[in-house]
């Protein structure tokens, strides 16, 4: 931040919208942070910094209608623990709870790992596999309502314009739905994801249906995994096409990064992280 | 050296009060109430801050520096590069004169030969004005094409005479006599890659520098040689040694990278310029490219023995990468050319160790400085040859290992009491490593497997071309407290401690009243410096002998004082007291101010120590790891560190020692490796790219002391700081080798290296 550079504090959304009308392309709204220190942008010379994080209700996480919905500002470590995401959006908790350090998860938000769009975020194939829609606040108070796998422009770039910030994410309750996230780094914990993998899905009488399964690190979006979900339509658990699944999994990374050097691994450690996503899925019961 | 027939096992001795016992460490306090200030928190009035600017490119001429909008910017003072500062050339590792390795490394260059080359510094009254006056200087750069594989830049330093890679030979017997093949001899060859690491220690580089009355350059420093630094700094600013004073500074971790003189004579030559006090703190970043890094080799190996399990020869090749200049490297080859002739009975062998500059980070120490590369390079060849012989990796080792008091074949220091017969043996009973180990991997997706290894290291510099020697004044104090006046290096270790423990042990005071010093090249004595696993064995000597030769002259002082025969006075628990008459009994303290009136004279002393000798220390790893198939991630599941201390002086810092040896040797083995691309740029300068062994990869390390009394240690102590480090990269290596059954010899092994192994099987 330039030496210059005015800090605000938001208390509620009142003044966060007010904030955003004040704002200009060199404002910078930030929560946690975690991504903004160890990159030194702001050192750069912001015009502004807004701090979300005293905003009030927007970290709330609650069942409204027929949505779970989760604040922006609510951290991952909010998220891992809290019943309502670990029942009715499991992926999103799984993958909460894998981000970062236990110091980031503390810090980290949701909305800042959507708004960074960064392609190895473990939130976003989470969220796109549970059908997330993000609710981006305007300086008009006015909200718009983007699908979360809309919300990714390019790499590290999101479709949110300079007097926007997403206010909250809204997951819809499905009966029946079973989900799970697993991914792998270079390392068991406090790694950046080589490849994730999210999945869900209606488990009625142990028969999968409407799969949704999303691949993350190989392009700028999650990736769907078409034919893994089409393995997935009406097969049941006991008698699951395992092989056939993982082989559309690998298939899937050949298609999605055909000359990239780590292809080879990929397409090998997605039957892994295939595996044991099944698992999560059919040890559901036990779990919950 | 032979054993001796009057050696007492301390284990005999059952009055020690503080040697063999976990005393807590004297400057923990301070460290866990962050009573010790870093040089980062450190301030002075009128302090000037140094950034630093750091080649983009690994090869390129600097064509042009344009300052003017650096000068504009409020707070800024000067800007150093090549033109303004001492052409002088250097080497970061020379730290005595005569020693003449390679000098091709200058303050700032104008030919920049790796990504992190210094070419410029800006000095403001801020660290926020000169950040900003960095990024205003324009450089104009002629890009040329870089060298990243040693053995590439082996071929181009050849095409220049004056670039020549240096090279090393050591042998014993006649390796080259050996008839294969006629008396059923089995040849196993192998060649090993070994990466470049950063030191990821927690503080990052930094440096103090200002001028005292007297034209006396003072600098603070966290480094490992206070001594070799002021010899650099004297040099390169032809400045006499007497008034270059450099201060050990709180140290938050080093681990080799601070090792060699890399900040303080460019902080130095600002601070004398300006007549200022500056400061110079690097960042994680900076620290990663610009300082130093463990050397990457290329080894091959070629071991013949009998058909039942024999070690006839062994011929080992290593190229070790310097990066952009020689600083310390050859010493690294050098050094592990050494270690070879130390750990197995080998009849015949050859050494023959190449240094060669790449346009990458410079290497060179890093904790075990070259025993980690050669220990894996060689004992993932014994493995092997287990494989080909069809016989357990242990039983293969315990027919060639080194026996006690066993010579160096090369001529070098007897290897001392060295027990690494007894590490293997203990250590695999209590790893049941008989029922665990197989030949054959297991099935399932999960793959479990064991494997081990051993290794050797130094006690310091004694029979090499490196001096070894310190000095030490010691004085009890009218109090009675006593004072070790020595040039030492708390590099986090317990050095001040394990020497306190000495002293105390041997003049019989209570530890809280001994007070060691760091070392000030102004006030304490010489000391080579906290390297080669050299200061418990060397300076602990020191300690001792000087402690010894204190209480005897307070003794004899005593005796003169008291008018009692010397032989009927006894010093212990800080009280002077006559064994005839139970009366007379006076304290340290009194008598010593007694001394002091009655007879005018300081009861203390100083001694210039030598080592002469210089045994060898050894361990014993033995680990199970699970790898995953699929992923390709390799968990460590159960641990064994068996190590020939001598004798532990503090067992628990012995064992912080192990524990933290074994958290970097996984890193060597699964996840660290400071990587270039083809232009040479660090692929991963952050701690978020940049793999750690962090705490939930850390397994439950079980630690076995060996203590069995080194005869030329004090109290028996040997080294294990370095060692610690040692075995764990190739036990991991052969584990996983097992496990799996494959042969990766290509470090790191990453997740994507497992799975091409088996996707080749």
């Amino acid at each position: 931040m330039s030496i210059e550079a005015i800090s605000l504090m938001p208390k509620n959304k009142e003044e966060l919208v007010k904030c955003l009308s004040h704002a200009d392309e060199r404002t910078c709204f930030a929560a946690g942070c975690t991504d903004l220190i160890p990159s030194q942008s702001y050192l750069k010379g912001f015009s502004a910094f807004v701090d979300l994080t005293h905003v009030c209700n927007m970290n709330l996480i609650e069942i409204a209608e027929d949505c779970l919905v989760i604040g922006a500002t609510a951290t991952f470590a909010d998220i891992a623990k809290n019943p309502y995401v670990q029942s009715y959006a499991n992926a999103l908790a799984l993958a909460a709870s894998q981000v970062g350090s236990s110091q980031i998860r503390n810090r980290a938000t949701i909305g800042g790992n959507v708004a960074n769009a960064s392609p190895a975020a473990d939130s976003l194939p989470a969220l796109v596999s549970l059908d997330a829609t993000a609710e981006v606040l305007g300086c008009d108070e006015s909200s718009r309502m983007i699908p979360v796998m809309e919300m990714i422009k390019d790499i590290n770039v999101s479709v949110l314009r300079p007097r926007e910030v997403i206010w909250a994410f809204r997951i819809p309750l499905r009966p029946h739905v079973r989900s799970a996230f697993v991914k792998v780094g270079g390392r068991k914990r406090v790694t950046i994801s080589r490849l994730n993998l999210a999945m869900s899905v209606e488990v009625t009488r142990n028969r999968l249906k409407r799969a949704r399964i999303y691949l993350g690190t190989l392009g700028p979006r999650p990736l769907l995994a078409d034919k893994a979900c089409q393995v997935c339509e009406n097969a049941v658990l006991e008698s699951f096409p395992l092989d056939l699944f993982l082989d559309a999994l690998a298939d899937k990374v050949d298609e999605a990064i055909p000359t990239r050097p780590s292809r080879a691994y990929k397409r090998v450690a997605v039957r892994g992280l295939g595996q044991d996503i099944l698992n999560l899925i059919a040890s559901w019961e036990c779990l919950h | 050296m032979k054993p001796s027939a009057e050696i007492v096992k301390i284990a005999d001795k059952p009055d020690l009060k503080y040697v063999g016992k976990n005393v807590t460490r004297i400057d923990a306090k301070e460290k866990v109430t962050a009573a010790i200030k870093y040089l980062d928190d450190f301030e002075m009035k009128g302090m000037l801050h140094v950034k630093l600017l750091l080649s983009p490119h690994a090869n390129a001429i600097v064509k042009s520096i344009d300052s003017k909008e650096t000068e504009a910017v409020p707070g800024v003072i000067k800007v150093y590069t090549w033109c303004n500062t001492p052409e002088i050339k250097y080497n970061s590792a020379v730290f005595y004169p005569g020693q003449n390795d390679l000098e091709d490394e200058k303050l700032f260059t104008d030919h920049p030969k790796y990504v992190g080359d210094r070419i410029a510094a800006v000095v403001a009254d801020s660290e926020e004005a000169a950040e900003e006056g960095l990024n205003r200087l324009k450089v104009l750069y002629e890009e040329l094409i870089p060298v990243i594989d040693p053995s590439e830049a082996v071929k181009k330093e050849c095409e220049t005479p004056s670039g020549k890679p240096l090279e090393i030979h050591l042998s014993c017997g006649q390796f080259e006599e050996i008839e294969c093949g006629t008396d059923g001899l089995i040849i196993v060859e192998d060649e090993v890659s070994t990466q470049k690491i950063h030191h990821a220690a927690l503080e990052p580089h930094s440096c103090v520098a200002y001028v005292e009355p007297g034209e006396i350059v003072t600098i603070l420093s966290p480094c490992q040689l206070i001594f070799g630094v002021r010899y650099i700094v004297s040099k390169v600013l032809n400045h006499p040694l007497s008034k270059v004073r450099i201060i050990k500074a709180p140290m938050g971790g080093t681990f080799g990278g601070k090792q060699e003189v890399i900040l303080e004579p460019i902080c130095a030559f600002i601070a004398k310029d300006l007549g200022r006090p500056v400061k110079l703190v690097l960042n994680r970043k900076e620290t990663i490219i610009s300082t130093r890094t463990r050397a990457a080799t290329k080894g091959k190996v070629r071991t013949i023995a009998t058909g039942d399990g024999r070690f006839v020869g062994r011929e080992v090749d290593v190229l070790t990468d310097a990066g952009a200049y020689m600083t310390g490297s050859h010493r690294v080859t050098t050094a592990m050319g050494k270690k070879l002739f130390r750990l197995y009975r080998i009849p015949s062998q050859t050494f023959h160790g190449t240094t060669v500059r790449t346009n990458t980070t410079p290497s060179g120490a890093c904790r075990g400085y070259g025993s980690p590369q050669i220990h894996t390079i060689t004992e993932i060849n014994v493995d092997h040859l287990a494989k080909r012989l069809k016989m357990d990796p242990v039983e293969l080792r315990l027919k060639n290992l080194v026996a006690p008091f066993d010579d160096d074949p090369t001529g070098g220091p007897s290897l001392g009491n060295a027990r690494i017969i007894e590490c293997v043996n203990r250590g695999a009973e209590a790893f049941n490593w008989k029922e665990r180990f197989s030949f054959t991997p297991k099935k399932g997706r999960y793959k479990r497997g064991v494997g081990m290894a051993c290794s050797t290291h130094s006690n310091g510099y004694a029979g090499s071309i490196y001096p070894d020697f310190t000095a030490m004044y010691m004085r009890i104090a009218e109090d009675g407290s006593v004072l070790v006046n020595a040039g030492l290096h708390e590099l986090g270790t317990g050095t001040l401690t394990v020497i306190a423990q000495i002293v105390a042990e041997v003049l019989d005071v209570d530890i809280n009243k001994v007070l060691v010093s760091e070392g000030d090249t102004l006030y304490t004595p010489y000391d080579v410096g906290c390297v080669a696993s050299r200061v418990t064995y060397v300076c602990g000597s020191c300690a001792k002998e000087l402690a010894e030769a204190v209480l005897d002259k307070f003794k004899r002082l005593s005796s003169i004082v008291l008018e009692i025969p010397y032989d009927d006075l006894q010093l212990a628990n800080g009280i002077v007291a006559s064994v005839s008459n139970p009366a007379i009994k006076l304290s340290y303290g009194t008598l010593i101010a007694r001394i002091g009136t009655i007879l005018q004279e300081e009861v203390g002393g100083y001694l210039s120590y030598r080592s002469v000798t210089n045994p060898g220390s050894y361990a014993a790893h033995f680990v199970e790891v699970e790898v995953d198939t699929l992923t390709g991630l390799t968990a460590i599941t159960d641990y064994l560190a068996v190590h020939d201390v001598g004798r532990a002086i503090n067992p628990r810092m012995v064992e912080g020692q192990i524990y933290g040896g074994v958290q970097m040797g996984i890193g060597m083995a699964l996840f660290e490796e400071l990587a270039y691309d083809s232009r040479g740029i660090p692929q991963n300068a952050s701690l978020s790219r940049y793999h750690v062994v962090n705490a939930p990869e850390m397994p439950q390390v079980k630690v076995m002391l060996i203590e069995e009394d080194e005869p030329t240690g004090p109290f028996g102590a040997k080294s294990v700081g370095e060692i610690a480090a040692v075995p764990v990269t190739p036990a991991i290596v052969n584990a996983v080798n097992w496990a799996i059954g494959v042969s990766i010899n290509v470090l790191p092994l990453t997740p994507s290296r497992i799975i091409s192994a088996l996707g080749a099987l």
